[in-house]
């Protein structure tokens, strides 16, 4: 059974996991994404893209709790800066949507 | 069953230290001999080996670079045939990438990275030789292949359909592909060799924020490339069955698709030069703060940069793609990526400037290449921002700028560095010193021979000179451009050609380097130069990010190894304490049986898809003679 301490350990880990993972999905999506789009007025790219960004911060700030010394501090703040990174990356993505439309070729 | 005494106690705390330094090299020696030499398992005669096997590939693609170049000097030259040229562009590549620019990284990790972390041998060490095999095999295939007329000319990310049944006629581009197998399966031996013995073998203490910068580098390189180099054996092995057995993954005619070619590739091939370009920075990261006399500025955001850009890697691979009719929404996604892969480099590009600011800097060699990347790599940085642009990329693709641009980035940002890299580590690879005299030579030929010959390309690709043209007409207007490129280049070569005598010259006559020639900080200069086959006489103790110069006197050690067989200390993951005494595998001919038994099928499967059952049995055998238990010390666990 996971216990709760088992969790909180895991928690330097949210920016190095959450970030990543939500990039990686947003990604696909929008390769995917593109196909409905095109011609209607709901765009799900943006809407998942700055849930994607929300997530990845959300991750960089459970890891940044969890600063302290040693390896556990370094791994939260290793996270944290890395849950940034993403979410910039997911911001660029979901602000591409705002350009462009899912028709253009 | 032991080799010395097996009554006395033979672990290195009961012992004097002749005797245990006698025992350990009894234990840990190489036969002398031919067959010594071929069973070896010894990481830091692999990785010699690895690292000068990888040098004479640079130089083989050096010369078709050359002969490129002595092609393209006037408009409609006829030196070298339209086919000729056609593998000539297409061995310079596949030999830079795949049997140079990675390899020569992962050679250097070899060496460096066990004793860097401080232990006695590589994880896996059988299959570091193993890999070694395969990789000199791959290289030999496809350089036979160009000699006998058969060598690949499809370009080095092969293209179908080009590639593939229908327009690659022959045996040309299943050279490529099996030559693809042979170094990807050694590269990946070498990925997982180097997580393992990182993640498991680094000294007591050694815990995550004390690991130094290149082996960090190493250890998110090895993961990309167990992440990344699967698809691309994964196309390679699909476009021979296309091409033997009449499979259609890439025949659009038979629902087949030609871009999954180039997603499969490109999945590879965009990571790939983060394999190249990451190790490169480690090295950076490592050589600084030796010359600057401080510790480097900012390891944390030079993690986070390490690890940021690995992961990062994997989502840009469209970006080479932008040509082919993809939704513009799903192409500016990986614009995005392209665009935040940016900020990584760019810290790392702050701390190291901020490192020399702060500190002290010594203008020997190894920093000199340091100066010399900065300026080219930025540039490089610049220019591939713009070609991550879709408007931009779509006006240059398949030009000359984009020749440019990756050259900049591969060799200014990456063959800088390993030449940095290579000043800096001979002393301790060989006991010598190479020379600083010409060191200066060679980073000043380099640098304004590489900047002379490669910025031009810029120009020439806006004035819309494409890629792998092998000659052009001289109204084009490129003949000026392109003769001074081609003279620029004989200076680039001087540069390498000086190196080389630089490196042979001081391999034998090279002053005595003594155990630390540069008063560095990290473990590989806590010993012997050249180490011993040991490595360490004792394990250190590590209780800094700079143990050489927090312990200057002498670093605490851990004891309690036996020295009558082969044993290294494992350690946990985060804080490196240490877990448990684990064998090492010693010396074997085996690994080199089983490589021979691989290339047998490897190389018959270009023929005969039988080739792949039948030869499954010796490679069956092979692995059977590999693990079968030899009755040694090590076999006790």
């Amino acid at each position: 059974m996971i216990t709760l301490a088992a969790l909180r350990g895991l928690l330097p880990m949210a920016g190095l996991v959450a970030g990543p993972a939500a990039w990686a999905l947003n990604t696909q999506l929008g390769q995917i994404l593109p196909y409905a789009e095109c011609g209607g007025w709901f765009r799900p790219s943006l809407v998942f893209s700055v849930a994607a960004m929300m997530l990845s911060l959300a991750g960089a700030y459970l890891s940044w709790r969890t600063r302290g010394e040693g390896t556990v501090g370094f791994g939260g703040r290793l996270g944290a800066l890395l849950g940034l990174l993403f979410a910039f990356a997911l911001l660029l993505q979901g602000l591409s949507t705002l350009i462009l439309s899912g028709c253009d070729r | 069953m032991t080799r010395g005494r097996p009554a006395e106690d033979l672990r290195d705390t009961a012992l004097a230290e002749v005797e245990l330094t006698h025992g350990l090299a009894r234990t840990w020696q190489t036969p002398s001999g031919f067959w010594g030499a071929l069973a070896t398992v010894d990481h830091k005669i692999i990785g010699r080996r690895y690292i000068a096997t990888a040098f004479v590939f640079l130089a083989l693609g050096g010369v078709l670079a050359l002969l490129m170049r002595w092609q393209l000097a006037r408009p409609e030259s006829r030196i070298l045939s339209p086919d000729l040229y056609n593998q000539v562009f297409t061995i310079h590549g596949t030999n830079m990438m795949f049997l140079f620019a990675v390899p020569v990284m992962e050679a250097m990790a070899v060496y460096l990275v066990p004793l860097m972390v401080g232990t006695r041998n590589i994880a896996v060490p059988r299959l570091n030789a193993f890999s070694y095999w395969m990789y000199l095999v791959g290289g030999v295939l496809l350089w036979v292949a160009f000699v006998l007329d058969m060598g690949p000319d499809v370009g080095w990310f092969a293209y179908v359909p080009l590639a593939g049944p229908q327009y690659g006629a022959g045996k040309r581009a299943d050279i490529w592909a099996q030559m693809i197998t042979f170094t990807e399966i050694s590269a990946l031996a070498v990925a997982v060799e180097i997580v393992v013995t990182v993640l498991k073998q680094r000294a007591p203490g050694m815990s995550l924020d004390r690991i130094p910068l290149f082996v960090w580098s190493m250890l998110v390189t090895s993961f990309i490339i167990i992440l990344a180099m699967p698809a691309v054996m994964v196309a390679s092995t699909s476009l021979i069955l296309d091409r033997l057995v009449g499979t259609h993954f890439f025949n659009p005619a038979e629902g087949g698709d030609v871009l999954l070619w180039q997603h499969l590739f490109w999945f590879f091939g965009h990571p790939e030069v983060y394999i190249i370009f990451l190790p490169a920075v480690g090295m950076i990261s490592s050589i600084l703060p030796t010359f600057t006399r401080r510790p480097i500025f900012g390891y944390l955001p030079l993690v986070l940069a390490l690890v940021g850009t690995g992961i990062l890697a994997f989502g840009l691979w469209v970006h080479h793609m932008f040509t082919t009719g993809l939704p513009r929404v799903g192409e500016s996604f990986f614009t995005a990526s392209s665009m935040a892969i940016a900020v990584p480099s760019g810290i790392q590009i702050f701390c190291w400037l901020a490192t020399i600011w702060y500190g002290r800097p010594v203008l020997k060699t190894p920093m000199l290449f340091i100066l010399a990347f900065l300026f080219t790599f930025v540039i490089g940085g610049l220019t591939g921002v713009m070609v991550a642009s879709v408007p931009l990329d779509t006006q240059v693709h398949d030009t000359y700028f984009v020749v440019a641009h990756f050259h900049y980035v591969l060799v200014g940002g990456a063959v800088f560095p390993l030449l940095g890299g290579v000043y800096y580590w001979f002393p301790k690879i060989t006991g010598r010193m190479m020379s600083e005299r010409i060191g200066r030579w060679v980073v000043g030929l380099l640098l304004a021979g590489f900047n002379l010959t490669f910025f031009p390309m810029h120009i020439l690709g806006l004035q819309g000179m494409t890629r792998r043209i092998y000659t052009y007409q001289a109204d084009m207007g490129w003949g000026g451009m392109n003769l001074f490129v081609s003279l620029s280049s004989l200076v680039l070569a001087t540069g390498f050609l000086l190196f080389f005598i630089d490196a042979f010259r001081s391999a034998r006559h090279g002053a005595p380097a003594g155990d630390n020639p540069w008063g560095a900080a990290t473990l590989e200069w806590a010993t012997s130069s050249p180490p011993p086959p040991y490595n360490f006489v004792r394990i250190p103790v590590v209780e800094s990010a700079s143990p050489l110069w927090d312990s200057p006197d002498a670093l605490p050690v851990a004891t309690g190894l036996r020295m009558d067989r082969r044993e290294l200390l494992v350690s946990t993951v985060a804080d490196a304490v240490p877990e448990a005494r684990e064998s090492s595998p010693g010396n074997s001919i085996w690994p080199l049986w089983a490589a021979a038994a691989t290339t047998i099928l490897l190389i018959a499967s270009i023929f005969t898809p039988w080739a792949v059952v039948w030869g499954a049995i010796p490679v069956t055998i092979a692995l059977i003679g590999w693990f079968w238990p030899k009755g040694t010390p090590e076999d006790e666990s």
